[in-house]
C-alpha cells in the first residue's frame, strides 16, 4: 500500500475563542504504532475524534486511508474505534454483544475468536453491567478488532484501570500491532507509549510541542535520583559533595554528570538524570564507600509532566503563568511516569 | 442498509424485551386501561359510536402515544447520555439504520399491541372485529411513525433521562384528552375542535374509528350515525388525517435533522 495510512496537516479546532487544537500536522505510516501523549487538555481527544469523524476540523485537513473520515466515503469497515469513554448495553452478555455487532461487522471474527483474543472467554455469558472496568475495557477491544481492522483507534485505553489490567491491555494492544495493525494511541502514561509506540507525539495546549521516536523524545527529558543524607551530617553541603552544579563526576566518584543537576535542599539531595538507575547505583557506591546510610532513596524515570515542563520551558512561545491541568480528587493510582489528572475530559463539542 | 438497518432492529429488539418498564407500558397499561375503563363507564354512544369503541379507540392512541414517543424519548436520552449512540455511530452502521431499527421495533411492538388491543376488546367486551383491518393498521403505523419521528427531533432537547417525564406527561395528556379516551370529541369547545383538528392525537383516533365501525368518522360530531364506507373509501375519506399526519411527520423529521444529538448534553 502506498502513502501514509493518517495523514494529519495544519489541524486546527476551535470552541468558540478556545483552541484545542492548534496547528498539528503528523503522519502515521501503515503498520505503525503511534502515540499523541499529553495532559489533560492538550487536545489529544480532540485530535483522535477528528480522525474518528465525530468532530470536523475548524482549518487543516485531517485524511484516514486519504478519505476525509467525517464523510460518506470514510472506509468504516477498516477502522476500530476504542472511545475514551463510551456505553454498553448492561443487559446484554459479552457473548451477546459480540453476537450483536458482528451482524453489523464485514468480515468478523468468531464470537468465541473474539472473546478468546481478550482473554474474556470465561466471562462470555456475564451480563456487561456484572463486568468489571478491566472486563469492560477488553470487551470495547474485542468490539474495536471484531472485523480485523486495519487501523485501531486506542483513546487513553488503560485510564482508570488497575495496575493488573493496564498490564493486560497493554499485552493484547502489542499483540494486535505485532500483526501488523495500525495504531493510534493517546495516553497520559509515559511507559505505556514507551512500551507500545514506535513513535511519539508530545502534545501540550494544542499544538505537538516534539515528535520523533521515543527514545529521541525522552532524551529531552530527565529522570529524577532523591535521597536523604544520615544525621550527623551538617545541614547544607554534605561533606564530600560539590556544591551547585558539578561539571562531570565528583572527585570523590559521585557520577553527576555534565548535563546532570544537583540540588541539595537540608539533607534532600534530588539529581536529575537522563540514567537514573545508572546514577542511583553510583550513589549507592558512593555512600557505601563513605560509609553513609542513605534513607528515603527514590528512583524514577523521567515523568512526562517534567519532559512537559522541560520542553515548555525551551518552547518559543512559552507563557510562563501556564501550569498543567491538575484534576483534584483524582483517584490515586501512582505510576511514577504518569501526569497528573486522569479523568480525562478533553474539551468536546 | 437494510442489512445494517435489520441488524440493529434485531438488536434493538432484543434490548426492548429486557427492558420490564418498556415491555409493560407497551403492553401491560393498555391492557389494564382498555380491559377496566369500559366497565367503569356506563354505556351509551358518543356521535353515534358505541361508548366502548370509542374508550378502546383512546386506547389505542394512547397505546401508540406511549410506545412510539415516550419509549423511544427515554431509548433515545438513555442511549446518548451512555455514551452507546456514540459508539455505534463509531461502527459501520449508516446513521439512518441507527433511527430504523429503533423504529422497527416500536412498529413492530405496536402491532402486537394493536393485536392484543383488538383482541381485549373482542373477548372482553364483546366489541366486534374491525371492520377495515388494513386501515387500522394503516392507521396504527403512521401514528408511530409520526410519534416516532417526534420522538428523535424531542430527544435533542431533553438534556437528561430523568427530564423526559416533562416532555412524556404532556404527550401522554393530549393523547389521552384529544383521542375521545376520556371525553366525547364532539362536546369539545369550537377552538379545541379546530386546534385538534391539527394534531396527530384526534385523527389518529379518527382513522381508528372509521376502520373499526366502517363508517366515515373522519370530522364526524353529530348523534347520529355516519356513512357506511368500504374498504378503500376508508382510506379515502381519511385525507385530512393523511394530510395532517404527513405534515407532521415531514416537521418532525426537519426538527430531528435539526436537534437530534449524538452526544451528551453537557449541562
Amino acid at each position: 500500500m502506498s502513502g501514509p495510512v493518517i495523514e494529519v496537516s495544519g489541524l486546527r479546532r476551535r470552541y468558540g475563542d478556545f483552541v484545542a487544537v492548534d496547528g498539528v500536522s503528523f503522519d502515521v505510516g501503515e503498520g505503525e504504532v503511534f502515540a499523541l501523549l499529553g495532559t489533560n487538555g492538550a487536545g489529544k481527544t480532540t485530535t483522535i475524534e477528528i480522525l474518528e469523524g465525530y468532530l470536523r476540523p475548524s482549518e487543516g485537513t485531517a485524511r484516514v486511508f486519504g478519505q476525509d473520515p467525517a464523510g460518506r466515503a470514510a472506509p468504516r469497515a477498516r477502522m476500530g474505534l476504542v472511545l475514551q469513554e463510551s456505553g454498553l448495553f448492561g443487559d446484554l452478555s459479552a457473548a451477546e454483544t459480540v453476537a450483536a455487532w458482528r451482524r453489523f461487522t464485514s468480515g468478523a471474527r468468531p464470537v468465541a475468536e473474539a472473546l478468546e483474543l481478550v482473554g474474556l472467554s470465561g466471562q462470555a455469558g456475564t451480563r456487561v453491567k456484572r463486568m468489571s472496568g478491566g472486563e469492560r475495557r477488553k470487551l470495547d477491544i474485542a468490539l474495536a478488532t471484531l472485523g480485523r481492522p486495519d487501523l485501531l483507534f486506542l483513546d487513553e485505553p488503560t485510564t482508570g484501570l488497575d495496575a493488573g489490567s493496564r498490564r493486560r491491555v497493554r499485552d493484547l494492544v502489542r499483540d494486535l500491532a505485532a500483526d501488523g495493525m495500525t495504531v493510534l494511541l493517546t495516553t497520559h502514561y509515559l511507559e505505556e507509549a514507551q512500551e507500545l509506540a514506535g513513535r511519539v507525539a508530545i502534545m501540550d495546549r494544542g499544538r505537538i510541542v516534539t515528535q520523533g521516536t521515543m527514545s529521541e523524545v525522552l532524551g529531552r527529558g530527565s529522570g529524577r535520583v532523591a535521597f536523604e543524607l544520615p544525621d550527623g551530617l551538617p545541614d547544607g553541603l554534605p561533606d564530600g559533595l560539590p556544591d551547585g552544579l558539578p561539571d562531570g563526576a565528583s572527585p570523590e566518584g559521585l557520577p553527576v554528570g555534565e548535563r546532570d543537576t544537583l540540588t541539595v535542599t537540608g539533607r534532600r539531595c534530588v539529581i536529575l538524570t537522563a540514567e537514573p538507575e545508572s546514577v542511583a547505583h553510583a550513589v549507592l557506591g558512593w555512600a557505601q564507600a563513605r560509609g553513609l546510610r542513605l534513607s528515603g532513596l527514590d528512583v524514577r524515570q523521567a515523568t512526562l509532566e517534567e519532559v512537559f515542563l522541560d520542553i515548555a520551558d525551551h518552547t518559543p512561545d512559552h507563557t510562563p503563568d501556564h501550569t498543567p491541568d491538575h484534576t483534584p480528587g483524582d483517584a490515586a493510582d501512582d505510576t511514577a511516569s504518569r501526569t497528573a489528572g486522569a479523568h480525562g475530559q478533553e474539551a468536546r463539542r | 442498509m437494510t442489512a445494517y438497518t435489520l441488524a440493529h432492529f434485531r438488536l434493538t429488539q432484543t434490548l426492548f424485551w429486557r427492558t420490564p418498564i418498556a415491555v409493560g407500558a407497551a403492553l401491560f397499561f393498555p391492557v389494564l386501561f382498555g380491559g377496566l375503563m369500559p366497565l367503569m363507564v356506563p354505556g351509551g354512544s358518543r356521535s353515534g359510536a358505541p361508548v366502548a369503541v370509542s374508550i378502546m379507540t383512546g386506547v389505542i392512541v394512547m397505546g401508540i402515544a406511549t410506545l412510539g414517543f415516550m419509549t423511544l424519548v427515554e431509548s433515545f436520552v438513555m442511549r446518548r447520555q451512555l455514551l452507546i449512540l456514540k459508539r455505534l455511530r463509531g461502527t459501520e452502521l449508516p446513521d439512518l439504520a441507527i433511527f430504523g431499527g429503533e423504529i422497527l421495533t416500536v412498529l413492530s411492538v405496536g402491532l402486537l399491541q394493536l393485536a392484543l388491543i383488538v383482541g381485549l376488546a373482542r373477548a372482553a367486551h364483546g366489541i366486534t372485529l374491525p371492520a377495515n383491518p388494513a386501515l387500522l393498521v394503516v392507521t396504527v403505523l403512521l401514528g408511530i411513525a409520526v410519534f416516532a419521528a417526534m420522538a428523535v427531533a424531542v430527544s435533542g432537547r431533553v438534556p437528561a433521562q430523568g427530564a423526559t417525564v416533562v416532555v412524556s406527561l404532556p404527550f401522554l395528556l393530549l393523547a389521552i384528552g384529544l383521542s375521545g379516551f376520556a371525553y366525547p370529541v364532539a362536546a369539545f369547545p369550537e377552538w379545541l375542535r379546530t386546534v385538534s383538528s391539527f394534531l396527530p392525537f384526534g385523527r389518529i383516533a379518527e382513522g381508528v374509528s372509521t376502520a373499526y365501525l366502517g363508517r366515515d368518522y373522519v370530522g364526524h360530531t353529530g348523534p347520529g350515525l355516519p356513512a357506511r364506507v368500504g374498504v378503500l373509501e376508508g382510506f379515502v375519506v381519511m385525507w385530512p388525517g393523511w394530510l395532517v399526519l404527513a405534515a407532521w411527520l415531514v416537521l418532525a423529521l426537519l426538527a430531528a435533522k435539526r436537534w437530534f444529538k449524538w452526544e451528551p448534553r453537557r449541562g
